[in-house]
């Protein structure tokens, strides 16, 4: 009562109650973090830790929807994900994605190097085109890309906002530079199968599978580009990465992952600069049917070759790794196979983390988590062997942190402790990237 | 103990605080109908029984308030608007003229408040919040809300609680015609007709009306680079406008013992959606229309001494609703075209009845049956979807002990209530359909008290359970991003009460006040969880907490001035440590006004401002990010009256400083807007 009478007398007296807040909130971080993790509950908020090389937390909460300063409310709010590769340590980039803003920080200064908008709506664009960024690859300090993974439906739209592409900006101004590189050839045309109103099955019609572009990862002196080629009912036309030249803005090749599709997620090959990892998830519910993981090597004319794979399906009671990975070197890596609920909604099968060996097709169980579609993107320090994999628990009993795990000089990967990244919320870690 | 009332003609708020006064409350339903009776003929005189004080006419023991919607200050308004006066009402816009408004009460859910038309319900388990956008203010004659448990006869059992809108009846002959024009080219035109003949008998009113507006008001737009201002530019919203049309028709003439009424109501909406305001959508359309046909037959008889002996209603009604929503460029969310249809067929019927047992003892007994039929339909959609239904019985008792102890009156109010749902829902999942078929029994309970402290005033005090079950986007999702879960079990509720109400006379002074302390437990609360491949799924997770004091006032000195106000305190807990979202810790609203006596060519001059305050609240649940700011807005407003008082010309000046601020969704409000109305009618009482 003291409070709201309070409260009236002040807004009587001074006209007005509206709150203000303009202290920028960051502060500097002087090259203390070799990870950073993402914790969101997708629904209005995010926070970003920087943790040291043993996974130490330096920064609980370095930058996020709650840092004092409103302009970053928005953009670092609901959709956010960082890009799959670090440019430097000092810079830390967020995507978010249902906005379609990239955000440059400096965080050895602790301020916003700048903002891109990465789709235009114009009043004369019949659609108000939302891009749907993905990811950003950094090649110099004047030249990076973004991947826009949706086209734009108004076909009579200009060119640079057709989506289905890679645009390039300058990081110094964070202004688009103009070149784009059309990835909307690796659009094609599946059959999908039609119903009548009561959901009988009537027939099969010829749908667009888009190309859906969305990671981006190096390759030498070229860039892997994960493409989904998805219809916009989600069924997927066969597997397939393309490869671009960032210097000349141009593709340079594309291959098809002989049976796999939906392959978005791609990332670096620990110690091989011209070798890249894809995973495939394939049809969410096929039971593994059409996911796989495939290392590529990319030749110096940017043709790209599949060296090794593993295809759930060829691996009788194979678990379902296929997304969420990470390289430990060679032909190891670090998967995570999605758990799934029962009806009512219980955890039947808790996700798991495996280390496959693509050359052998050997799964090891690393750990299972209690909940289904708990488990993020891990990240791995090869300099002190700690692998970091995000752990949201089950949704009754949630964890806020991350696995943490030791992998040794024979690569021998023992569990360790769960370390909370943001321990005074309640956010779920989802991804961990080093810088 | 009879007391003698006397009303003038003056304003119809006026008269329902002097009804107040005399009546020392409109609790008891034998004093309802010396009120309506009194209301209804303005200088006649009329004997009632003094019930508990009590600040609205169904049951003194609930904390339900009644705001009287035929004498509003502003030139043109809205339910949410009219709702603030409401202690414990937090109610939520999402943006400017025509748009999503809805409520919150005591700090639940806003799905968690039931809305009757009437006693229609028009809020539905399947749907979202109730939209109150969707009837004009001017098709009501008071809006009463129900906090925390309500009385059996309304047959809900909410959580929240009850938003009761009484529709507009014909109280005197009247012919009236109201133009309305304001900020952003808007516009509307609304008449209304009554015919009460002398003779009694047979009463009609009609009420139609439109209002338009282009709502292209100015924004700044950052965008959507917040923290680059080099792009920044102020533009005007587009693709906002919106036009609407509305109807009622209520004829109702004695028959028999009892009297027949029967309701038509009408509604119809189309324009533009906006979207995000750094995102606008050009080319988004959506329209809605409802309309909602009932018959009732009520017999209320009263003994001697004017108080109530039996009260029965048979009552039945189907409503039809259909929404359009047309997305052809996919502007609005994904990147995927839309054109949906989506439509109700909305069956309900109920018999009560309340009768004196004995002189100390009153009985009700309430049977209800409701059955809602849902069609979704999209050319765009990954697979048709057949139609979903849900059936709903309920049955309820309520014992009403009253009489006088120790020279107090007292009333006790035990009550409960069962429910039985049915429900055959069709929904999609990745292509695929899901037909389940659940059943539920809920039963829910009420006990509530009220003592007459002092003649005046009354100790209320209450317990009552609620429940809420699972909508069909919780239980079957979008069958895009949204995960369904059919194994949600329904939400409950317990809450508690106590508090205060005073009607007082004191001279030329006259007001009703009331306090209230609440305590409102919620466990199975569906919360949505959202996983690692960005998948919404919801689970009975969370058990939420909501503490509060609620306080309002509607005071009257003489004849010229007056004074309307609400607060609501509130401390909640939903994720352990954390503060429910958008349930900011202080609202407040007041609106004082003053008349003067004939000035020069006008018969009266009215004026009011009014504030309305909300302080801080998270939008999370995890309360980790910036909270929202605290808002103020002020609005003033005067009234010219002439011609007798039959002409009025009304202005009003809304957000008076231009504060602008922003909705729920953060986007912007138009800031200051005005909207003038002038209106003409010819009466008799």
């Amino acid at each position: 009562m003291k409070k709201l009478l309070g409260s009236l007398l002040a807004c009587a007296l001074l006209g007005a109650c509206n709150d203000s807040t303009t202290a920028s909130g960051l502060s500097a971080a002087h090259h203390d973090g070799y990870f950073a993790v993402v914790s969101t509950n997708y629904t209005g908020a995010t926070t970003i830790s920087l943790l040291g090389k043993e996974g130490d937390v330096v920064h609980a909460e370095w930058v996020g929807s709650k840092t004092q300063d409103a302009n970053l409310r928005i953009p670092l709010a609901d959709d956010v994900v960082l890009p799959s590769t670090s440019y430097s340590r000092r810079y830390l980039t967020t995507i978010e994605r249902g906005l379609g803003v990239v955000t440059r920080f400096d965080i050895d200064a602790g301020k916003v190097l700048g903002q891109l908008r990465t789709d235009e709506s114009v009043a004369t664009d019949k659609a108000a085109f939302h891009s749907n960024p993905q990811d950003v690859y950094y090649v110099s300090e004047t030249s990076a890309w973004v991947s826009r993974w949706a086209g734009n439906p108004d076909k009579a739209a200009k060119a640079s906002e057709l989506g289905t592409d890679l645009i390039e900006f300058d990081p110094s101004t964070m202004k688009r530079k103009g070149r784009r590189i059309d990835l909307s050839q690796y659009t094609t045309v599946i059959e999908e199968i039609t119903y009548d109103d009561k959901f009988n099955p009537i027939g099969m019609q010829k749908s667009p599978a888009y190309a859906r572009p969305t990671a981006l990862v190096p390759a030498g002196d070229f860039v892997v580009v994960g493409l989904v080629r998805a219809t916009d009912a989600f069924n997927y036309a066969p597997g397939m990465v393309a490869v671009v030249d960032p210097k000349t803005g141009k593709v340079s090749d594309a291959v098809e992952l002989t049976g796999a599709s939906n392959c978005g997620e791609v990332k670096p090959v620990l110690n091989q600069k011209s070798q890249v990892l894809v995973a495939c998830i394939g049809a969410w519910g096929d039971g593994g049917a059409a996911a796989g993981l495939f290392k590529l090597a990319v030749s110096s004319t940017g043709q790209a070759t599949v060296v090794s794979s593993f295809l759930v399906a060829d691996h009788k009671d194979a678990a379902d790794t296929n997304a969420n990975i990470v390289s430990l070197g060679g032909d190891l890596v670090v998967a995570v196979a999605a758990g799934s609920l029962d009806a009512k909604m219980k955890v039947s099968v808790p996700d798991a983390v495996y280390s496959v060996d693509l050359a052998t097709g050997k799964q090891t169980k690393l750990y299972a988590s209690q909940g289904a579609y708990a488990l993020g993107v891990p990240a791995y320090d090869a300099e002190s062997g700690v692998l970091l994999v995000p752990d949201a628990g089950d949704v009754s009993t949630p964890l806020y942190g991350v696995e943490r795990f030791i992998v040794d000089k024979s690569g021998s990967i023992e569990k360790d402790v769960f370390l909370k990244v943001a321990p005074t919320t309640t956010l779920a870690a989802r991804e961990v990237h080093a810088l | 103990m009879l007391y003698t009332l006397q009303i003038t003609r003056r304003s119809r708020a006026l008269v329902l605080t002097a009804l107040l006064c005399a009546a020392s409350g409109l609790a008891r339903a034998r004093a309802q109908d010396a009120v309506s009776r009194s209301a209804a003929d303005y200088g006649a005189r009329a004997e009632v029984s003094r019930p508990l004080a009590s600040v609205n006419r169904e049951d003194p023991t609930a904390a339900g308030t009644e705001i009287d919607t035929g004498a509003r200050s502003a030139a043109y308004e809205t339910v949410d608007e009219v709702l603030l006066e409401a202690p414990g009402a937090h109610p939520l816009r999402s943006g400017w003229l025509g748009s999503f408004t809805t409520a919150s009460l005591r700090g639940a859910d806003v799905e968690q408040t039931a809305v009757l038309f009437g006693e229609i319900p028009i809020s539905s388990a399947d749907a979202a919040a109730f939209d109150f956008s969707t009837i004009p203010v001017e098709l009501l004659d008071r809006i009463t809300v129900f906090r925390g448990g309500s009385p059996l006869w309304l047959g809900q059992n909410a959580i929240g609680g009850v938003v009761q809108l009484q529709p507009r009846r014909a109280e005197g002959n009247l012919l009236s015609g109201t133009v309305n024009a304001g900020s952003f080219s808007t516009y509307g035109v609304s008449l209304a007709s009554a015919v009460v003949p002398k003779s009694g008998g047979f009463t009609l009113l009609t009420s139609a009306g439109t209002l338009g507006t282009r709502g292209d008001f100015a924004y700044a737009d950052d965008h959507r680079t917040p923290l680059d201002p080099s792009d920044d530019s102020e533009v005007r919203r587009a693709n906002a406008d919106m036009v609407q049309g509305h109807g009622l028709v209520q004829a109702s003439t004695e028959l028999g013992p009892g009297r027949l009424t029967l309701l038509g109501l009408g509604f119809e909406r189309t324009g533009g959606e906006p979207g995000a305001p750094s995102d606008p959508a050009h080319q988004t359309r959506r329209s809605y229309a409802h309309g909602l046909g009932g018959a009732s037959y009520t017999i209320e008889q009263t003994n001697a001494h004017g108080e109530r002996v039996l009260r029965l209603q048979v009552l039945g009604s189907v409503g039809l609703s259909r929404a359009h929503f047309s997305d052809l460029y996919g502007e609005i969310g994904p990147t995927l075209p839309k054109l949906t249809s989506d439509g109700t067929v909305d069956a309900f019927g109920r018999i009560a009845v309340s009768a004196a047992a004995t002189p100390f003892l009153e009985l009700t007994l309430l049977g209800s049956a409701r059955r809602e039929l849902y069609a979704h339909d999209d050319p765009f959609g990954r697979i048709p979807l057949p139609d979903s239904t849900r059936s709903t019985l309920s049955a309820g008792a309520e014992a009403n002990l009253h009489g006088r102890i120790a020279g107090h009156l007292l009333e006790l109010r035990p009550s409960l209530q069962v429910q039985h749902a049915g429900a055959a829902l069709r929904s999609e999942h990745f292509a695929g359909l899901v037909q389940t078929n659940s059943q539920n029994t809920l039963p829910t309970y009420r006990t509530a008290l009220g003592v007459e402290l002092l003649p005046d005033v009354t100790l209320s005090a209450s317990t009552a359970s609620g429940v809420r079950t699972p909508s069909l986007g919780e239980l079957f999702g979008d069958g895009v991003l949204i995960l369904g879960n059919t194994s949600l079990e329904a939400e409950k509720s317990r809450s508690y009460d106590i508090g205060l109400v005073d009607v007082t006379c004191l001279g030329d002074f006259s007001g009703s006040f009331e306090a209230r302390v609440f305590d409102l437990s919620i466990a199975n609360q569906v919360v949505f969880i959202r996983n690692s491949f960005a998948q919404l799924f919801p689970i009975n997770l969370q058990h939420s907490d909501v503490r509060g004091l609620e306080l309002g006032a509607h005071t009257n000195y003489g004849q010229h001035i007056s004074l309307a106000g609400a607060a609501t305190l509130l401390d909640t807990e939903g994720k352990p440590g954390k503060r429910l979202p958008n349930r900011p810790g202080t609202t407040f609203f007041v609106e004082p006004g003053a008349s003067t006596s004939a000035l020069g060519p006008f018969d009266a001059l009215r004026f009011f401002v009014s504030a309305n305050y909300a302080s801080q609240s998270y939008d999370d649940p995890d309360n980790a990010a910036l909270p929202k700011h605290s808002q103020i807005f002020f609005d003033a407003g005067t009234t010219f009256a002439f011609a007798h008082e039959h002409a009025e010309l009304r202005i009003t000046a809304s957000d008076l400083f231009d504060r602008g601020g922003s909705d729920l969704r953060h986007f912007p409000l138009p800031g200051r807007t005005v909207m003038a109305s002038f209106s003409y009618r010819e009466d008799t009482k």
